[in-house]
């Protein structure tokens, strides 16, 4: 039986429910993404709140936090086999408790480890790679990240921008967070008009290009490296790079 | 900020930019009602066209230096542009910089204007406004300078997260050589003091909570590979030294651009030595985290590391008889000695082997880099390393090895 889902983390949970007390699931994959195949069938599961807090409590109950993060920064990836992939840790992790933490090169772990680890390793890279613009006294980010990881930001920035507003902005998913001091919510997003940047704000991102170009030695040039570490996809947003 | 600002950037960009200590990590704190936090694990938040991660603004105060050391750009006696900042100015950009995400913090660094004291008040100047106007919580690292009133340095060390004083060169010999003006007892006065207001910290601390903290973030220092003919093993071991008797929490290490025209300089067609630099923090790396020592990394009579191979693998070569070690059996300690096995794989593994045997094809899911690995180790008794156990064999097998890969240090 394949489950499908509204996409949300509680949605997920719903399905890791019903596996263990309506009928055992042998995929699990967003509504969204779903193609019908003639040999499975296929049910969509409702979210249930209560269903998936029974769930979210057993994880933190017999699982350290980093389980419950390899989890959910696994749910947040784009790879297409998330939520199956999930669906086997959990699965072995009930059964092994404690025990599944250590355990690292086994097949059903395996993958949520990886997934786990590319998805907190872009989260960490646009905590720098992140660029805002002063716009109206406001802080505005745009970027377009590989991975959901919009609300893994919030803490970071609500915290270093304590008495800024700011806007960040997944454009590819349309949505951003807003913060004016504590707290940050995230909410549908798009940008009507095209930005316009005051005198002020073009001194100061002209002062970044130059400081950008003046810092690189030359007789070291490396583009391959910088390549590596800032890939092309990302440049579109990035003031050093216009 | 008036249109001179950016050719002053530039400048003092330009002229800061040899300096490589340019990490931000070291200290967590979280915004107390201003501007800004800071991250233990270090950000990076742009990449230059040399590959270098930039998490700072680093600039000078100043380049307009009076003293005159030969390997150095802003020497007294090279005719180059001169520029100063106001310290308004440097707290201006270090914030706009910071609200716009550019940089995680400053680091200040200066030449000598007019004398070490006039230099040092300066900085201070920067930081205070930084600190107590902006209400900034930012990453701060500035030099202290040699040579300046000790009450100075102090005020500064109570502001910033890190300060440190560049040696430049390991030997006092060298250092007579090539910068004459500067003192080597003085060059270590501030180290000394920094090191000592750490400690006297600690021990505050046991006294009242809230004690000032003091440079929280630790010092560091730099040296110059290459300007000099002083070996690795030379160099090696004042690293050793120094992360013994100052307590630093980073020796970097800057392959010699040359800069400047002298008898007693490389020629200026040379190229950086950049392999010799990054074998350099290959063996710091297994100074500070995998429990070498200095001689043993570059023993009696040998004076430089092998360009062909990495200092890890040299180690293992020079001791083959400890080899191979079975992966289900040996120590931490033994593990991180095992090239291919760096600290992440080393920790998997002994992880793992609380709840099941490792298996051979474990290994390289758990990031252990068998290429290398292979030859070095059993696992469950059967070695998988094609050839005999013999270094020649091993050499042929590896068969010299890409020459150098600067993104990784050993996996
Ligand atoms: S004191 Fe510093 S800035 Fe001045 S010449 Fe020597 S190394 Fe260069």
């Amino acid at each position: 039986m394949i489950y499908t889902y509204d996409g949300t983390f509680d949605g997920l949970l719903t399905c890791i429910h019903q596996h263990y007390y309506l009928e055992h699931a042998s995929e699990i994959m967003e509504e969204i993404h779903y193609q019908p195949t003639l040999f499975e069938e296929v049910k969509f599961v409702e979210t249930d709140l209560i269903k998936a807090k029974r769930v979210y409590d057993a994880i933190m109950k017999q699982f350290s936090e980093e389980t419950y993060w390899d989890i959910y920064r696994t749910y947040l990836s784009n790879n297409r086999m998330k939520d199956t992939y999930i669906l086997r840790y959990l699965i072995m992790a009930f059964k092994m408790g404690q025990k599944i933490e250590l355990l690292h090169a086994h097949h059903d772990t395996l993958p949520v480890r990886r997934i786990s680890r590319a998805v907190g390793f872009e989260k960490h890279r646009f905590l720098g790679l992140l660029r805002f613009a002063e716009i109206d006294h406001v802080l505005y980010a745009a970027f377009e990240p590989d991975h959901n990881i919009l609300i893994l930001l919030g803490e970071h920035f609500a915290d270093r921008l304590a008495n800024e507003r700011f806007v960040i902005h997944d454009m590819k998913r349309v949505h951003a967070i807003f913060c004016d001091h504590w707290p940050w919510i995230i909410s549908d997003f798009k940008m009507e008009q095209p930005i316009t940047y005051s005198d002020n704000e073009l001194a100061f991102q002209a002062l970044w290009k130059g400081y950008f170009e003046a810092i690189a030695i030359e007789s070291r040039q490396n583009l391959k490296l910088q390549q590596s570490f800032v890939p092309l996809k990302y440049r579109k947003h990035l003031t050093e790079f216009h | 900020m008036d249109t001179q600002i950016i050719t002053k950037l530039q400048t003092l960009a330009e002229s800061a930019k040899y300096d490589v200590s340019c990490a931000s990590s070291g200290v967590d704190k979280s915004n107390k009602g201003g501007l800004g936090n800071s991250a233990a694990c270090g950000i990076c938040h742009a990449w230059s066209s040399d590959g270098r991660c930039i998490s700072l603004l680093k600039t000078l105060m100043t380049n307009d230096c009076v003293y005159d050391c030969a390997y150095c750009i802003n020497r007294s006696s090279n005719d180059i542009r001169r520029e100063s900042f106001t310290a308004e100015e440097v707290a201006t950009l270090t914030i706009e910089f910071y609200r716009r995400n550019y940089i995680e913090g400053l680091f200040l660094s200066s030449a000598i204007e007019k004398n070490p004291n006039y230099t040092m008040e300066k900085i201070l100047k920067v930081v205070q406004l930084l600190r107590h106007q902006h209400k900034f919580f930012g990453y701060i690292h500035v030099k202290g300078i040699p040579g300046a009133d000790p009450a100075l340095i102090r005020q500064v060390g109570l502001l910033v997260d890190r300060m440190s004083v560049n040696i430049e060169l390991p030997t006092r010999e060298s250092l007579r050589l090539l910068a004459p003006q500067k003192n080597p007892e003085k060059l270590f006065d501030p180290m000394r003091q920094i090191k000592d207001g750490i400690l006297q910290l600690k021990d505050d601390r046991m006294h009242f909570k809230h004690a000032p903290a003091f440079v929280p973030a630790g010092q560091s220092t730099q040296m110059i590979v290459g300007a000099t003919d002083d070996s690795d093993k030379t160099i090696l071991e004042t690293t050793e030294k120094l992360y013994k008797a100052f307590d630093l929490k980073r020796v970097y290490f800057s392959a010699y651009v040359p800069v400047n025209e002298g008898s007693l300089l490389p020629s200026i067609q040379l190229a950086p030595p950049k392999l010799r630099e990054h074998r350099l923090y290959q063996a710091d790396f297994l100074l500070r985290f995998y429990k070498f020592s200095a001689s043993e990394l570059l023993g009696e009579g040998e004076h430089n590391f092998d360009l062909a191979y990495d200092p890890k693998i040299n180690w293992a070569f020079k001791h083959i008889e400890q080899f191979p070690m079975e992966i289900n059996r040996v120590s931490v300690e033994e593990l991180l000695r095992i090239p291919g096995i760096g600290t992440t794989s080393a920790r998997r593994i002994m992880r793992q082997r609380k709840v099941v045997t490792i298996q051979y094809d474990d290994l390289s899911k758990m990031g252990v880099v068998m290429k290398r690995a292979k030859y070095f180790l059993t696992c469950n008794g059967k070695f998988y390393g094609d050839k005999a156990m013999s270094v020649c064999g091993i050499k042929t097998a590896l068969n010299p090895p890409s020459p150098y890969n600067q993104m990784s240090l050993f996996a």
